[in-house]
């Protein structure tokens, strides 16, 4: 019974190492692309928060057109209501993967990135969620015109890009489930607008 | 048979009560008079005052606020600002606080007493209870804005500019310029603005 010979495939790295100098630098080369990807795979993992002004988010909704029926939550993390339901739109979201987008815009300042990202991990969110940047007034029309102004507010856009549904202020699961049940069920309805449900 | 009718009907009015509450009231109409001019409240000096009291030769200004809405605190040092125009243009200026869920808690008299006093307010913050005026003007948010006249006809709604969270890029004055307008008896040029806020927490 002869000795196992070594595997051709371990012959390269077992003859780079034999021939690295270990007291040189160079010896950390080969480790350097593991240990950064290892370092970079929280970063990766966890869900982007990108700026969002309201000619981009006209877009992003236009993008699901023929695709799929599209929820704007309007939240902040400092904003209890919106805390609140979070958690309700999260499961709405995974409950329907194949048939509705939820587009988070969060109204936080730019240096709440930590809170906020710390905040969608623990709530699940691994999907790109936004930050809204430029004026106000230009964003709630934008919206809905049944917008005062009042957070959280949502907005559930039809597959043919129709707005069908706005709420503003707190609201639960089985209300947006009906909501979203409603509209991937018909394609297309009139304009339902909600008041706020304090 | 008239029994069932009868049922039905008043299930009818039962349900489309309870709709209507779920509502907010639509907001206060550019031209409508004060509401609730003559309500008694409690402010942070624990004197019982009015919007009559608190009115000014020249109009009144009422802001819905609260204590903790960073919205509210981005407002603060605007507030002081607005407080001074008011001031040098006869019109009367009070807060409002509105959030009754939280009354035994941030927005306790005990908590807007100390936010007041933290920020200097010089003018009344008086406790809107059970969220009677925030209902009577259709007011959502925190800070949002009702400017009436010396008639107490409601000439400007809304924001106190066009950049409540950042001071710094704030292009349009649009509270100071509609009192200045006001006072001298000229038009006000933009009566009606939107702004994000934080909800009013009624119970």
């Amino acid at each position: 019974m002869g000795i196992s010979p070594v595997h051709p495939y371990l012959y390269i790295p077992l003859d780079i190492f034999m021939r690295t100098d270990l007291r040189s630098p160079r010896f950390l080369r080969p480790l350097l692309f593991p240990l950064a990807l290892t370092l970079a795979l929280p970063l990766l993992a966890a869900p982007s928060w990108e700026d969002v002004d309201p000619a981009r988010l006209r877009q992003l909704i236009a993008s699901y057109n023929g695709k799929k029926t599209v929820l704007v939550n309007v939240w902040a993390t400092w904003c209890l209501p919106c805390v609140k339901e979070f958690a309700d739109i999260v499961r709405l979201q995974k409950q329907h993967a194949a048939d509705l987008q939820v587009l988070f815009v969060s109204v936080d300042s730019a240096d709440a990135r930590q809170a906020v990202e710390t905040f969608l991990e623990k709530q699940g969110v691994d999907w790109t969620t936004y930050r809204k940047v430029g004026k106000d007034q230009e964003f709630i029309d934008g919206l809905s015109s049944s917008w005062s102004g009042a957070i959280p507010a949502t907005l559930i856009v039809d597959k043919e890009g129709k707005k069908v549904t706005f709420i503003e202020g707190i609201t639960d699961f089985a209300t947006l489930e009906k909501h979203i049940q409603t509209t991937i069920t018909k394609s297309s309805q009139p304009i339902d607008h909600e008041g706020v449900e304090k | 048979m008239k029994n069932s009718v009868k049922m039905l009907a008043f299930a009818a009015i039962v349900a489309v009560a309870c709709r209507t509450t779920a509502f907010a009231a639509t907001e206060l109409a550019i031209g409508a008079g004060l509401p609730k001019a003559d309500v008694k409240l409690t402010d942070i000096a624990d004197k019982s005052i009015s919007l009559a009291d608190a009115k000014g030769k020249n109009g009144l200004l009422v802001i819905f606020s609260c204590n903790t809405c960073p919205y509210v605190i981005a407002s603060e040092e605007r507030y002081k600002s607005i407080a001074e125009v008011c001031a040098a243009n006869g019109v009367g200026m009070i807060l409002l606080n509105a959030n009754e869920a939280q009354r035994d808690g941030v927005d306790s008299l005990a908590e807007m007493k100390a936010h007041a006093q933290k920020y200097g307010y010089t003018f009344s913050y008086a406790i809107d209870a059970n969220a009677e005026l925030a209902d009577a003007f259709g007011a959502t948010r925190t800070p949002h804005i009702f400017l009436f006249n010396k008639d107490q006809a409601l000439v400007y709604r809304g924001a106190i500019d066009d950049s409540v969270m950042d001071a710094t890029k704030v292009e349009k004055q649009y509270l100071a310029d509609a009192i200045k307008a006001m006072a001298a008896g000229t038009e006000i040029a933009v009566k009606e603005t939107k702004a994000i806020g934080c909800s009013i927490k009624t119970k």
